[in-house]
């Protein structure tokens, strides 16, 4: 080969190596931008541009083989601009559907080409028995569809699973018996492969905040009232004359200036209500832990509630439904990309090793994530969640959460603390790290008032606490942006 | 922030109680320090004005911050030009704080001052304040660095040292060793001698002191303590002691640091053996040779030293002349080392005869042996009549503790005629003595001799649940609801009640009543949480809110 017959091949596969790393950025490592992403895979379809041109010169199997080769770029590109550029439902479900058809695509092709391969390769061995004299067997034209005509000599046992005369083939149907033998490995090959990708993504999760913008301040609606005071007519009530009375004052009430919603409720720079730091593909997710000891799952029917009302509340993307992980799995979120906020719930016990006690202490510094805590039904809980806070952030003392900290004020100004039985006290405490609140806990089974039928709690007390709940989860994703604008400036 | 400590007039006669003014209104509340208006500046106020702050103080000591702030507030409009202003401002931000609006109170209320009344004593204070503030906000960090600013810039204002107090608490919290001492040392040693400053400088010299004794440095413990302690006074010594004794006794507790302990033991004894008075003959000098010896004593019972610890008491004896204090103390040693009847017969070298024999009785009891305790109270009679109703007390006491409840209850009853004016205690006792017996309708019987109301409602109606006699036990809780401060438990004990005798309807809703009538209580928490795991009704019908 001349230097320049191989130097397009070198180039190609040194794209294609920096193509793989990219697509196990994108996929696993998240450690490149976007801009990154987006020139990486650019540059691979220059490449399969260039190389689907000079297919056309090409004879038949390498031109198949290139159009093959190139539906893999084609087809993660398409996903990787889905996924970048669509933010509607309508994108999501495209989305869906064209990893399934590339899946099935990709296994469509794969197994053409081994059927090809292993076809040619039978053809050339039972070629080369008949060349050099084999004792062929005779066999009607029919027969030779799934049967060896050039077997080997006696007494030799062949091996190579491409050569239908394998002994382990047999000396019926080896043809047919080769087929199924190839579609069957090569469907666990494909299988394996899906897992082993599965395992190397699968154990990484990615949560990505709405993208948009908004300010961070209280939703205070302000209603202009415009008094109109009528002139006012004096009777005497001795009088004579029958007049008929006008009314004597009336207040004309002019509420035209009713607050509109001058803001968006959110953080930073964006369009659309949501936070600098989302992506167009991020929604806000509920996320429940699972812990051992107790009932971590009470009333678990509420959190969809929470969920949907703090998308009416605030009009940020939400998840289709809330979601439970296991504290340890909180590792599986690679830094930057994790939950900005768990919540958990529960009137037993709370019983964490120190696995799972590095994971929450990991998930609440290094990863700027934060707990609510909702205290379910006992006080035991509370000195529970107090003790465990211990052993997670040992050198932080908790506080009485201010009802003037932003915590209470943003979106949605709460003069008191709402709760519906004091299980722990009447007081939201938090712990504080650099500032930022990592924990919050709430006395008084914050999550029934969420429920269907807010535990019949009065309708003053159940809207509080979608308030507070709409605050809390807002508080721990704005922080969560803050942080991420702060790494970028910084990076 | 104000940080022009020359322009500051720092006022001296701080100290000044405002509350003293108000002896009336304050019912024995007073405002702290942070809370006080300088005396010169009340002075300065006109009889109206102090009548406004009289008012709103009041509220404020009463706990109730909202209307206290009202008050302040109208003070401010209605007396816009007063001298009073500043401190009316600063009580109005103190009030926010109460109400849990910390935010508000800097923004417009510390920090409104600082910006109006920059030299005012109430600046300082506010400077202060918005520190403590970020401590309340849960940033250490920053509240650290504001309170070694105030700290820097009035260093001879009594805020500093509580700002270095503050700055304590801190690297108490951080576990920062090498912070606490440094900040000890300053409170210690550079902290201003005056009355608000004691406290403060007296527990900073002990902690450091305690540091260095733990650290084997004996005589920089004793400088420290010396920086609060005056060498020629008595409690010079006994602080040493005290300090240094609790960390011989830490340092005892494991092997490690056994010998540590013994040489640091060695010392202190040393030290207070020098400072025992040559001559013990007046009365005065008694009194410290008897309490220097006995902290030698203590010494050597830190660290477990027997044969002294005996020696020591000889000693005292032998100087003192042996007295019922010290043969106690001796009996007890014996005792704690399990020789009961070395101390036995100790307690019989008791002058005070009596005094002895219930030391006796005591020892008996303590051995579990109460048959022979009964027998030498009961021999206790005999020898002092007039104390009969203390032995008989001693009696029942025994008898509950050897579970015997048909001998406590004729005790009881022997009580009752011999001290008749506690008449409820004795039948209370006899009551539960019977419900001990499972005697349930002689327990109500008795109970009701008692004047213990609303609780021997609520003991009737348990020997009433006992008996099955549902409507009995229900109607005395209803009678005990009528009381408010135990309203919410006999609620909830009602929709028990209800339950335990199979009405699930009305249990439910009696439960679901406590959750309504008394969201706030912890009786609420509990028949909300019993509802929804019990009955699986989440509808318990509480809520509250916390303002």
């Amino acid at each position: 080969m001349t230097f320049s017959r191989t130097l397009p091949v070198v180039l190609t596969v040194a794209v294609a190596v920096g193509w793989l790393y990219l697509w196990l950025d994108w996929l696993t490592f998240n450690q490149l931008s976007s801009e990154q992403l987006w020139g990486g895979f650019g540059l691979s379809m220059a490449v399969v541009a260039w190389w689907l041109d000079q297919s056309r010169k090409k004879d038949r199997v390498i031109r198949h083989l290139v159009y093959s080769i190139c539906f893999f770029p084609v087809w993660q590109i398409s996903l990787f601009a889905l996924g970048e550029l669509g933010s509607s439902d309508a994108s999501g479900i495209f989305t869906v559907w064209l990893y399934r058809f590339g899946l099935f695509f990709g296994f469509l092709i794969g197994l053409l080409w081994v059927c090809w391969f292993t076809e040619k390769k039978s053809r050339v061995w039972q070629k080369r028995r008949l060349e050099y004299g084999s004792v062929g067997k005779r066999v009607a034209p029919l027969h030779a569809m799934h049967l060896s005509i050039a077997g080997p000599i006696d007494g030799l046992r062949v091996w190579n699973p491409l050569d239908m005369d394998a002994w382990y083939y047999g000396k019926q149907r080896q043809k047919l018996r080769q087929s199924l033998t190839v579609l069957v490995s090569y469907f666990i090959f494909f299988a394996l492969m899906i897992l082993l990708l599965l395992q190397i993504s699968g154990c990484k999760e990615l949560y990505e905040m709405p993208a948009g913008g908004g300010e961070q301040k209280p939703n205070q609606p302000v209603v202009k009232v415009q008094k109109v005071i009528k002139k006012k007519i004096i009777f005497n009530p001795l009088s004579k004359v029958i007049a008929k009375v006008p009314p004597i004052e009336e207040i004309k009430l002019q509420l035209m200036e009713i607050t509109k919603h001058a803001y968006t409720v959110g953080y930073g720079k964006g369009a659309g209500a949501g936070f600098a730091g989302g992506t167009n593909r991020g929604k806000v997710r509920f996320i429940r832990l699972e812990y051992n000891g107790g009932d971590w799952d009470q009333g678990i029917d509420a959190d969809l509630n929470m969920l949907v009302q703090y998308n009416l509340r605030t009009q940020h993307k939400i998840a289709e439904r809330p979601e439970t992980r296991k504290i340890i799995q909180l590792r599986n979120f690679p830094v930057g990309k994790s939950p900005p906020i768990v919540y958990m719930t529960g009137q037993k016990n709370i019983s964490l090793g120190k696995t799972e006690v590095d994971v929450l202490k990991e998930y609440l510094t290094e990863k700027h994530g934060m707990l609510f805590a909702d205290n379910g039904g006992s006080a035991h809980w509370g000195n529970q969640f107090k003790s465990l806070m211990n052993r997670v952030l040992p050198n932080v003392s908790y506080i009485r959460v201010p009802l003037d900290h932003p915590i209470h004020r943003i979106p949605f100004p709460i003069p008191f603390l709402p709760y519906v039985a004091p299980h722990g006290g009447t007081d939201a405490l938090a712990w504080v790290v650099n500032g930022r609140i990592a924990a919050y806990y709430h006395p008084g089974d914050i999550g029934d008032a969420w429920a269907d039928d807010h535990a019949g709690v009065p309708a003053q007390i159940w809207e509080a606490c979608y308030q507070l709940g709409t605050n809390v989860i807002f508080y721990g994703h704005t922080e969560y942006s803050k942080w991420l604008e702060a790494r970028k400036k910084s990076d | 922030m104000v940080r022009s400590p020359k322009k500051i007039r720092l006022i001296p006669c701080l100290a000044v109680l405002f509350a003293l003014f108000l002896p009336s209104l304050s019912e024995g509340a007073r405002l702290a320090y942070l809370e006080q208006m300088p005396l010169e500046a009340f002075a300065k106020l006109r009889e109206i004005e102090k009548h406004q702050l009289k008012i709103a103080e009041k509220f404020y000591l009463k706990g109730e911050p909202k209307a206290a702030a009202a008050e302040y507030d109208k003070f401010l409009t209605l007396y816009e030009r007063s001298s009073g202003g500043p401190y009316s401002l600063l009580m109005w931000a103190h009030c926010q704080v109460k109400l849990r609006l910390v935010n508000t109170a800097v923004r417009d209320g510390f920090q409104s001052v600082i910006d109006y009344w920059p030299e005012s004593h109430e600046a300082v204070v506010s400077t202060f304040m918005i520190a403590k503030c970020h401590l309340l906000n849960g940033e250490p960090g920053k509240a650290d660095k504001a309170f070694a600013q105030l700290a820097d810039d009035f260093p001879k204002h009594s805020l500093a040292t509580l700002s270095r107090v503050e700055m304590l608490g801190i690297a108490t919290t951080r576990k920062n060793k090498e912070r606490q001492v440094e900040l000890w040392t300053d409170i210690a040693y550079k902290t201003p001698k005056t009355k608000e400053t004691a406290p403060y400088r007296s527990s900073s010299a002990r902690s450091l002191a305690d540091h260095f004794f733990l650290e084997n440095e004996f005589q920089k413990g004793v400088e420290a303590l010396e920086t609060y302690y005056d060498k020629n006074r008595a409690d010079h010594v006994h602080a040493i002691h005290d300090v240094c004794n609790s960390v011989v006794s830490r340092l005892f507790r494991s092997s490690e640091t056994k010998a540590r302990a013994e040489k640091l033991g060695d010392g202190l004894i040393s030290f207070v053996e020098q400072a025992l008075p040559n001559d013990s003959q007046d009365k005065k000098d008694k009194a410290r040779t008897r309490d220097l010896l006995g902290r030698i004593t203590s010494v050597h019972k830190s660290l477990d030293r027997d044969k002294q610890v005996l020696a020591s008491y000889e000693r005292m004896g032998k100087v003192l002349g042996m007295d019922d204090d010290i043969l106690g103390s001796m009996a007890s040693w014996h005792k704690d080392k399990k020789r009961v009847d070395q101390a036995r017969s100790i307690y019989g070298r008791y002058k005070d005869q009596v005094n002895g024999r219930r030391a006796v009785a005591r020892s008996y009891r303590d051995e579990r042996n109460y048959e022979e305790a009964v027998r030498q109270y009961l021999s206790l009679i005999a020898m002092d009549k007039e104390r009969e109703a203390e032995w008989q007390r001693d009696v029942v006491g025994t008898w509950r503790d050897a579970s015997k409840w048909a001998k406590a209850i004729t005790t009881y009853q022997t009580l009752l005629k011999v001290d008749a004016d506690r008449f409820s205690e004795y039948n209370w006792g006899i009551a539960e003595c019977h419900e001990k017996l499972s005697k349930w309708k002689e327990a109500i019987l008795s109970y009701r001799q008692t004047d213990k109301f609303p609780e021997a409602y609520f003991r009737m109606a348990e020997c009433h649940r006992h008996l099955k006699k549902w409507n009995e036990g229900l109607i005395l809780l209803n009678q005990a609801r009528s009381h408010d401060n135990v309203a919410d438990r006999a609620q909830h004990r009602i929709a028990q009640f209800y339950e335990m005798s199979g009405q699930k309807e009305k249990a439910i809703k009696s439960f679901q009543v406590t959750c309504k009538k008394y969201p706030k209580s912890r009786y609420a928490s509990i028949s909300h949480a019993h509802l929804q795991t019990k009955y699986g009704i989440s509808v318990t019908l509480g809520g509250a809110k916390d303002e």
